[in-house]
């Protein structure tokens, strides 16, 4: 019989299984890497769920250790529980029931602060591990750090800039929120940053250096992708895009750096565009897109191709010679750079936070100045004029650490 | 049948067909012309059909108040009745003397002439006595003949007094007409009021001595009854009643305003006939009031008032009444008034909304606010005292616990979580603190009450609550809260001051240790860092003529929490700490102020006038989500209205600690006598 080991729950916003979000995908995959390890007695995933029939509190098994729950939150400025029993009975009783040593968090979105309270109170002893994804606690922006309206880049947060984003809070208000993120916060034992960006936004907020450490997201270990086979005279032209298209990704941003090119200098590039939930956006924004998309896609330089499933994405990047990140927010660590990453495909991204943290500038990716249409534009351009640079900077990728060594360095901690 | 007052029947007519006469009747007593109707018993019950309502109208009653005047001597023909002098042309004057009488030293003659060109000596005798005659409109004189109403028919003669022994007799010049002697007159002891008032002269000395004495007084009273009764406002008085307001605790308000000389004796008179002198009235200058009567040299007085009557009926009918020249006036009148709420609140609120600029406010405030709100408050405080509170205990408390945590919760009920998390982590308050909130805000009662269940399922941390079920203010809740208290010490703490960590309130009790010191106050910050308090000050204002709390240091930032503690004059309420036997020695929070406001302060000086000090200790620093601000005063009218008012009674009672307290910065100017006296 094994010592007794780690009772590990993962909580996550989301289950993969009904949504794909980076953060719902890095806690499953945690999730299971947990199982697999020997140290681990038992893993369990509890994931908050929308059933259609709003925060009841209750639970449900999904399968075996994974559990949905049906929490909703009620006031998302404070964070709060829409469902007072269903923190206070349905979850204490769940996590009566499971005993685990850690409860490893992704997140509170979608299920309130209070959670965190609960497992304490129940038993003081759990270790809490939280793995931050954006900057929500931070920022009210949807997290993004980002100025709404304007979407100017945002440096820091305090009372009065963020009252200035939104006058309709005031100023104590956005003290209270900071007070309640904070009170919670406190109940952490250990977090982690996925970039060391975000590790230091959170440093100024005011987590302690001390509790916060970066590891990276697993990624599959899966082998790396052949460079796609050249044509005659063919060069490393094809780009694609792979995520959300809401206006933080800067999807607009390179259909207006293509369209900013000649008619010429455009027939020399693909431009292809995997992206998802176009639809859940304002219509003005689609309006934009669509107006930007139909000509280029006319001319043949753009591939509009739509969503994917995770299995897909080998097959989609091994057409592919680049992989473009152009979000105008500072992202954390965009599953797609590890992904890239691990396929054997260079990257070109926004100068900025993750991005900039994650591609080295001349060694595994390229550079280009955030919010610049026409920087994109030229890059692009000048990125499928030939095939050595494309060479040179696959040959400095270094593999993204897998599921595995992600679950191994988190143990370490605890 | 008409009574003696009646001197001269003038005209009759016969009603048609009811066989009765339509008499108009002159009195020389009051100058008028009555019609009378005379009628056979059968007539009157038909006239009584007709005129039901109009007594006067119904025949037999008398002319009222038959002034008690005795005639001496027989009457010449021309006081029985008019006398017709012809001129060569024979062109027709009528004259007539109403009365002859000796006043003041002076004979007075009151009469009426057709001729406008009249003149006349008086003869005591054969001796001629100096005389002045001036001349009047005779309105019923012009009526009764059907002649021009704006001509001056009437005369006033006066002359020095002459002996008695010799009768008096006129000598009339009528243009082109031979002199007309009256022959003896008869004299009458006395002036009814309406002919009091055609004499101005006369008048003059009487309202002189009427300002001599004390208004109200018996002998004032008495001079005033020797006034007439004027139907004419002289020129140069003007007012109006704007409105009254009735206190459900007695007294009333009038307001409006009164344009007089400087002098002038003007009063409120109620329908009881109480009267209340506009000199003791708050009064103040209204420009438009000015500008309105820019030809008269007093325009620029204060001419708005505004009157506290100590009682007052519900339904009260005000005079605002004048002694002239001309005799007594009725300037404005006014029945009926608008009942003040019995809230405070809500009393102030139509209070304050009677014009006052904020310079003179604190006047105002102890002549007039004060006097109204006082009892209303104090009523209020005694209904509030009437209710039976609601309790609720969450958990275990704490017994014998160290200090009671006494939280009123007033229109938000949101920090409660907040002061919570940081609650639950201070060892201290769960096992030495008894947490008690107070709901006063019958608005938030029930969604308070679901809130504390929600809490303490979550957090499991013990406290009590006290439902008020109306709303006490900040005085009154703290002291309901301290009802249900069994600390040694109180800690009153407002329900927007967070902690910043544990250990605080140790640190507050550590300095309470010292005997000689009643309560502690602690640091507080704002949301942004700088300190919000550190101990209270007072400034005085000479703009407004009070003494303001002040926070010194506001904004700066903070003490360094090592800093030892020190004296403080007073502390704010908003978090402080008072040993349970110094807080019933002071009978608690004062619950006299209007709605809030230097309550703190009011609390820490009755502290220290039991012999303590106030101490503030900045190793206790907490965040207090203070969004009230303002250097000085401010905010709306209303709230400036407020916090004039409850400094003027803040002042009042604590004027040695304000002027003379060493701690207090001195004032920028010496406050003036008069401000602080009210």
């Amino acid at each position: 019989m094994r010592n007794p080991g780690h009772r590990i729950l993962v909580t996550s916003h989301g289950h993969p299984d009904f949504h794909l979000g980076g953060g719902e995908l890095a806690a499953y995959n945690l999730y299971k890497a947990y199982s697999a390890h020997p140290d681990v007695e038992a893993a369990f995933f509890l994931a908050r769920h929308d059933r259609g029939r709003g925060p009841t509190g209750a639970f449900f098994p999904r399968r075996e250790n994974e559990f949905l729950w049906e929490q909703g939150v009620g006031d998302w400025f404070r964070m709060k529980m829409a469902t007072p029993r269903g923190t206070t009975h349905n979850l204490a009783e769940l996590i009566r029931h499971l005993r685990p040593t850690i409860v490893h968090v992704h997140h509170y979105v979608h299920m309130g602060l209070e959670y965190l309270h609960m497992i304490k109170q129940i038993d003081p002893s759990i270790r809490i591990v939280m793995t931050l994804h954006e900057y929500i606690a931070i920022c009210f922006n949807q997290g993004q750090m980002v100025k709404p309206g304007t979407n100017r880049l945002c440096f820091r947060e305090s009372p009065d800039d963020c009252n200035r984003c939104f006058p309709q809070h005031s100023i104590e208000d956005f003290w209270l929120r900071k007070h309640r993120y904070q009170s919670f916060f406190r109940l952490v034992d250990q977090f982690v940053a996925p970039s060391d960006f975000l590790r230091q936004r959170y440093i100024d907020w005011g987590i302690a250096p001390e509790r916060i450490v970066t590891i990276e997201n697993g990624q599959a270990s899966g082998e790396i992708l052949p460079p796609r086979p050249l044509a005659e005279g063919e060069t490393r032209n094809r780009f694609a895009f792979f995520g959300q298209i809401n206006p933080f990704k800067g999807v607009s941003l390179l259909l207006q750096g293509l369209a900013s090119l000649k008619k010429s200098e455009r027939r020399k590039i693909v431009l292809e565009i995997h992206g998802a939930n176009l639809e859940e956006q304002t219509p003005e924004f689609r309006d934009m897109i669509m107006a930007l998309r139909g000509p280029l896609e006319k001319e043949g330089c753009l591939q509009w191709i739509g969503p994917y499933e995770p299995f897909q994405m080998a097959g989609r990047m091994a057409a592919v010679d680049w992989v473009v990140i152009p979000s105008i927010w500072w992202e954390n660590s965009p599953m797609v750079i590890q992904e890239a990453f691990s396929l054997g495909r260079p990257l070109v991204g926004s100068d900025i936070g993750g991005m900039a943290e994650k591609i080295t500038h001349g060694l595994d990716g390229v550079h280009v100045p955030v919010g610049n249409a026409k920087a994109w534009g030229e890059t692009l351009l000048r990125l499928s004029g030939y095939t050595e640079e494309w060479d040179r900077l696959r040959a400095g990728i270094t593999k993204p650490i897998s599921y595995a060594d992600c679950a191994r360095a988190h143990l370490e901690l605890v | 049948m008409p009574s003696s007052g009646i001197k001269s029947c003038w005209s009759e007519a016969t009603v048609g067909g009811l066989g009765c006469k339509l008499y108009s009747v002159y009195n020389p007593d009051t100058l008028k012309y009555r019609n009378y109707l005379l009628a056979d018993q059968e007539s009157k019950l038909k006239l009584k059909e007709i005129f039901a309502g109009q007594p006067q109208l119904a025949g037999t009653q008398a002319e009222n108040s038959a002034p008690a005047i005795r005639e001496i001597g027989t009457k010449a023909a021309v006081q029985r009745q008019p006398v017709i002098v012809k001129d060569s042309s024979a062109r027709e004057f009528r004259l007539f003397v109403d009365v002859l009488t000796r006043l003041d030293g002076q004979i007075i003659i009151l009469g009426w002439c057709t001729s406008p060109v009249m003149t006349m000596d008086l003869l005591a005798g054969s001796q001629r006595l100096v005389s002045t005659l001036t001349r009047h409109a005779r309105g019923d004189v012009a009526e009764a003949l059907s002649l021009p109403s704006g001509d001056m028919f009437g005369f006033c003669l006066i002359a020095e007094e002459a002996s008695r022994a010799a009768a008096l007799e006129l000598a009339v010049h009528l243009p082109r007409a031979a002199l007309f002697r009256s022959g003896p007159l008869a004299e009458k002891t006395g002036l009814s009021d309406a002919q009091r008032a055609l004499v101005p002269k006369l008048l003059e000395g009487r309202v002189a001595a009427l300002q001599r004495l004390p208004m109200g007084s018996a002998d004032w009273w008495e001079a005033l009854s020797d006034l007439p009764e004027a139907s004419k406002v002289p020129s140069g008085f003007h007012g109006f009643v704007e409105g009254v307001f009735v206190s459900p605790a007695g007294n009333g308000v009038v307001f409006g305003w009164a344009l007089h000389p400087e002098e002038a004796i003007v009063w409120l008179e109620d329908e009881m006939q109480n009267i209340h002198p506009l000199k003791s009235a708050f009064r103040r200058k209204r420009q438009d009031i000015s500008e309105a009567f820019r030809s008269l040299s007093w325009c620029d007085m204060d001419s708005a008032f505004i009157a506290v009557l100590p009682e007052i009926t519900h339904n009260p009918f005000i005079k605002l009444r004048a002694a002239t020249e001309a005799g007594i006036v009725t300037l404005s009148e006014r029945g009926g008034a608008e009942m003040l709420p019995a809230n405070p609140r809500g009393a102030a609120e139509n209070l304050f909304a009677i014009e006052t600029e904020a310079e003179h406010y604190c006047a105002r405030a102890a002549l007039v606010d004060w006097p109204v709100l006082a009892p209303i408050i104090a009523r209020h405080c005694t209904e509030l005292d009437a209710i039976t509170p609601e309790t609720r205990i969450f958990g275990t408390l704490p017994g014998a616990p160290e200090v009671s945590v006494i939280v009123p919760l007033y229109k938000r009920f949101d920090f409660m979580e907040h002061q919570i998390l940081e609650f639950i982590r201070d060892p201290y308050f769960r096992e030495r603190v008894e947490l008690i909130y107070v709901i006063d805000d019958p608005n938030i009662q029930s969604a308070t009450l679901a809130e504390a269940n929600k809490l303490f399922q979550l957090y499991d941390f013990p406290f009590k609550v006290v439902s008020g079920l109306q709303n006490r203010g900040f005085s009154g809740a703290n002291n309901l809260g301290a009802q249900y208290a069994s600390g040694k010490a109180l800690l009153f703490l407002n329900s927007d001051v967070i902690p910043q960590g544990p250990g605080w309130l140790e640190k507050m009790l550590a300095v309470l240790e010292d005997e000689t010191v009643g309560a502690v106050g602690a640091q507080l910050l704002f949301p942004g860092g700088g300190i919000q308090h550190i101990g209270m000050d007072f400034e005085y204002l000479p703009e407004f003529r009070i003494w303001s709390n002040q926070h010194p240091g506001a904004g700066m930032p903070a003490r360094d929490p090592a800093s030892p503690a020190f004296d403080v004059p007073a502390a704010t309420g908003a978090c402080l700490l008072i040993r349970s036997a110094v807080f019933a020695q002071i009978k608690g929070w004062d619950t006299g102020y209007l709605l809030g406001d230097f309550e703190d302060s009011h609390f820490c000086f009755a502290i220290r006038a039991a012999g303590y000090r106030i101490m503030c200790q900045p190793a206790a620093t907490l965040t207090h989500l203070e969004r009230q601000s303002f250097t000085g005063i401010g905010g709306d009218a209303f709230r400036i209205r407020m916090t004039i008012c409850n400094a003027v009674r803040h002042q009042a009672l604590w004027k040695d600690y304000l002027e003379q307290d060493p701690m207090i910065s001195e004032p920028a100017q010496a406050p003036q006598q008069d401000a602080t006296d009210a």
